[in-house]
């Protein structure tokens, strides 16, 4: 009759062997390589994301009526390579992006952003190996690098301006402020709503607005305290506006708004207009040298997608832009 | 059946075979650095030698003869002028200053460049176009325009072209027409008719057309328009071939080439300006580009090709071939398209099959464009059911420009369908509604007129209005259900 001691050893011998096992078993086979035709599949398993980047400017990117009008309906063909990109990976890291002819409508979809080339370790770039998982994402550190979006975004210089700024001495990079984790808990992975220019409180938390007297002339004064890049940035349409007016004295009303001051990179053919776009950490003033400036005024800080106005000799901008900040300057 | 009849047999079976490959199975299309031995085969422009600055005793001299010149009907007019022209590259530098000097008298500065147009070197020409590229006043550009007609040198053209983007003074714009015609680039003319369409007075009317009617007259076309037209359609340049560029316009237009590859779009975009504007000649230096190994370069050169249109008819050849190279095959398709050779039709065709969804699509599209009927079967293929959707509505889109209003239901469906590219099936509708309008046959063009009417006043917003999300969406929606009832 076996022992307590030898059952005990037949016990030892049996769990390590199963232990040995279990860490050398072989890995969970590998879902088989798949080509995907559309981001409308990767909804299927990433539904909170899907939504997320559904509600977005990138899914936007082609349909949008903004861009289809300052496009010409993409006649202008350069438009394309941005709007509609061939996949990041593919082109290459912190290279031009390339244009597709194919889903345009999806914009800058999953695709374009996750799908590696043929021949690569896994199908799409993530931040994680899960070679079982049906779209066998590998871990691409370059997915949360600026470089990755400038392939489309430093077409206007933007991830260039952010280079100058101490963000990036500091290591915060584009997807800390416009892809923050979901509620700020790393295990939720990142938002892909990629807040922007149209998130109007995200735009009024880049900047301030205040003002003073300098000898009785009235300065505004626009300081970028917390965007990583100049103000406004990337596309040449956006626009912020500094206008003023006079205030209602004795029961009066208002006067109208009178420009000041334009922040603005101007496109090629508007000969005669400068860059005037207020970079990261800087302070501009603006004097309003105006004798009806002299008693109370109000200045604001507005802020506009495309930067026409319906009649240039009146702007409106309370109808035509959103206010960002506004102050009032006593004489 | 005796040997004979099956030798003849046998050879018919052999011939009944589609000659060509399938597009998969294309010759491989050779990558290689173009550009970069180009340029370094063309060596460095040639630097001017500094002439030494004039003495005092020059100055006045020169001063004096530019005075005489300025002033309002000078006697000895001429003699003064070839004068001044004789002292050649030495003045140049006192004259362009003068010439660029905004606090100068204005007929000084007028004399300073009729004197540059007449010496004639290249330093000479350089300040004209700088004044014409740099100059805030007008007049002084459009003097620079009208002078360089006159200059041996060519290889400012590029420059010229340039100008023909950006200036913003009628006057001037059509003097670098005139002048670039009369250097055989009639890329011009087509900013001359603008001007004159949107001209206020008579006299600025009968001026331009006096300008078109010379050109016309001086290779033979009827009037401004035909000889846009036969510009247009390289028929001008096949009847009046021009002579080889010189070694120095060879190397500006490599150097031009290489900048296709440059990160800035704005800097390319001005680049494919300059070439697709260029003379025929400029197909074969962009041909070999097509080859390069840089791929921003390759396809820029195609997407020049393709804004040449039908005058870049000799790059037919080297796009069939280039539509075996993955990455260039879509811009290659859209070159052929746009070029509108019939011999393209049977590769397109064939490339409507291939595995690459984005070249099936592009050659879809491309078909469209190149406007031959006999491809409505193909296309009618690709429009199958079963097929992926973009290629689907491509294909709609060209059979619909092709007159075969087999896919208009589909296309209907697409202006309201999610994720669709509606605007361009919004806009192969317009543009077929439009034609059927302007159709000879009364019958077809009466109820056509009144479709089209209805169809243009569901877009109630006013001119330079963008319309919001919403408003597209219900202005798409509204043509779907207008679309209906035909």
């Amino acid at each position: 009759m076996p022992t307590l001691r030898t059952w005990s050893a037949i016990a030892v011998l049996a769990l390590g062997g199963a232990l040995t096992m279990l860490v050398f078993r072989d890995p969970p086979p590998a879902a088989a390589a798949r080509s995907f035709q559309s981001s409308d599949e990767c909804a299927a398993c990433h539904a909170e994301v899907a939504a997320e980047w559904q509600a977005s400017w990138h899914s936007r990117a082609w349909t949008d009526p903004d861009v289809l009008a300052l496009s010409n309906d993409f006649a202008n063909t350069d438009c394309i390579d941005c709007h509609a990109p061939r996949p990041v990976f593919e082109t290459g890291i912190g290279k031009r992006v390339l244009p597709r002819s194919t889903r345009r409508a999806e914009g800058v979809d999953c695709i374009a952003c996750h799908l590696l080339p043929e021949g690569s370790r896994g199908t799409v770039a993530g931040t994680m190996d899960a070679p079982a998982a049906p779209c066998r994402p590998v871990a691409m550190r370059e997915l949360s690098q600026p470089e990755f979006c400038g392939g489309c975004h430093d077409q206007h210089k933007t991830v260039e301006q952010w280079r100058a700024t101490d963000y990036a001495a500091k290591g915060i990079g584009c997807i800390d402020c416009h892809m923050p984790y979901r509620g700020g808990d790393p295990n939720r992975g990142r938002d892909h709503t990629m807040h922007g220019a149209h998130d109007l409180a995200l735009v009024r938390s880049a900047v301030q607005l205040s003002a003073r007297r300098d000898g009785g002339v009235a300065v505004a004064a626009v300081e970028n305290v917390a965007a990583g890049h100049h103000f406004p940035t990337d596309e040449r349409s956006r626009a912020a506006d500094v206008f003023w007016r006079p205030l209602p004295q004795a029961g009066g009303s208002a006067g109208d708004w009178r420009f000041a001051y334009r922040f603005r990179s101007p496109y090629r053919h508007e000969v005669g207009l400068v860059d005037t776009l207020l970079p990261a950490h800087e302070k501009r003033e603006i004097r309003i040298d105006d004798p009806e400036a002299s008693g109370p005024i109000e200045i604001a800080l507005f802020f506009r997608l495309t930067p026409y106005w319906k009649d240039p000799a009146r702007p409106d901008p309370e109808r035509e832009s959103n206010l960002l900040h506004r102050v009032e300057l006593a004489p | 059946m005796n040997a004979r009849g099956w030798m003849a047999f046998g050879i018919l079976l052999a011939g009944c075979g589609d000659p060509t490959p399938p597009a998969e199975s294309l010759p491989k299309f050779e990558l290689r650095d173009v550009v970069e031995p180009r340029l370094a085969a063309a060596g460095p422009a040639p630097v001017a030698a500094t002439p030494p600055p004039p003495s005092d005793d020059q100055l006045e001299e020169w001063r004096a003869l530019l005075d005489t010149l300025a002033a309002p009907r000078a006697s000895l007019r001429e003699e003064v002028l070839a004068d001044l022209v004789s002292r050649g590259a030495v003045a140049v530098p006192w004259l362009t200053q003068v010439a660029a000097d905004t606090s100068a008298d204005a007929g000084l500065r007028a004399a300073a460049l009729e004197v540059l147009g007449g010496i004639d070197t290249p330093e000479a020409a350089e300040a004209l176009v700088v004044g014409l590229e740099k100059d805030p006043e007008p007049w002084v550009r459009s003097n620079c325009a009208f002078r360089l007609a006159a200059s041996r040198h060519d290889r400012f053209l590029p420059r010229m072209l340039l100008r023909l983007r950006y200036e913003s003074d009628d006057e001037t714009a059509v003097w670098i027409g005139d002048t670039l015609a009369r250097r055989g680039n009639h890329s011009g003319i087509d900013g001359m008719l603008v001007v004159r369409a949107r001209a206020k007075d008579e006299e600025r009317v009968a001026w331009v057309d006096s300008r078109l009617a010379e050109l016309a007259a001086a290779v033979g076309a009827p009037d401004g328009l035909a000889l846009a037209a036969d510009w247009a359609s390289g028929e001008l340049e096949r009847r009046h071939p021009q002579p080889p560029p010189s070694k120095e316009l060879e190397r500006e237009i490599w150097s031009v080439i290489r900048a296709l590859g440059e990160w800035d779009l704005r800097v390319v975009d001005d680049r494919r300006f300059v070439l697709s504007h260029m003379n025929a000649w400029v197909v074969t230096p962009l041909c070999e580009t097509l080859h390069e190994q840089n791929v921003y370069r390759r396809l820029h050169a195609a997407q020049c090709l393709e804004r040449m249109g039908p005058r870049a008819f000799a790059a037919v050849p080297v796009l069939l071939d280039a539509l075996a190279e993955p990455r260039l095959a879509p811009g290659a398709a859209a070159a052929l398209g746009s070029i509108r050779q019939a011999s393209a039709r049977p590769s397109l065709e064939r490339a409507l099959r291939a595995s690459d969804l984005d070249l099936a699509t592009a050659s879809a599209r491309a078909l469209g464009r190149l406007g031959d009927a006999a491809a409505a079967p193909a296309l009618l293929e690709a429009f199958a059911p079963g097929r992926a959707v973009d290629l689907r509505q491509a294909a709609a889109e060209s059979l619909l420009e092709l007159g075969s209003p087999q896919a208009l239901p589909f296309l209907i469906e697409r202006l309201t369908a999610p994720r669709a590219e509606a605007v361009s099936a919004e806009a192969a509708l317009q543009r077929w509604l439009a034609r059927q309008a302007a159709s000879s046959d009364p019958a077809v063009a009466e109820p056509f007129s009144a479709r089209l009417e209805a169809w243009r006043r569901l877009d109630d917003l006013p001119a330079g209005t963008i319309a919001t999300r919403e408003q597209l969406a219900a202005r798409l929606e509204a043509r779907a259900k207008l679309a209906t009832t035909w």
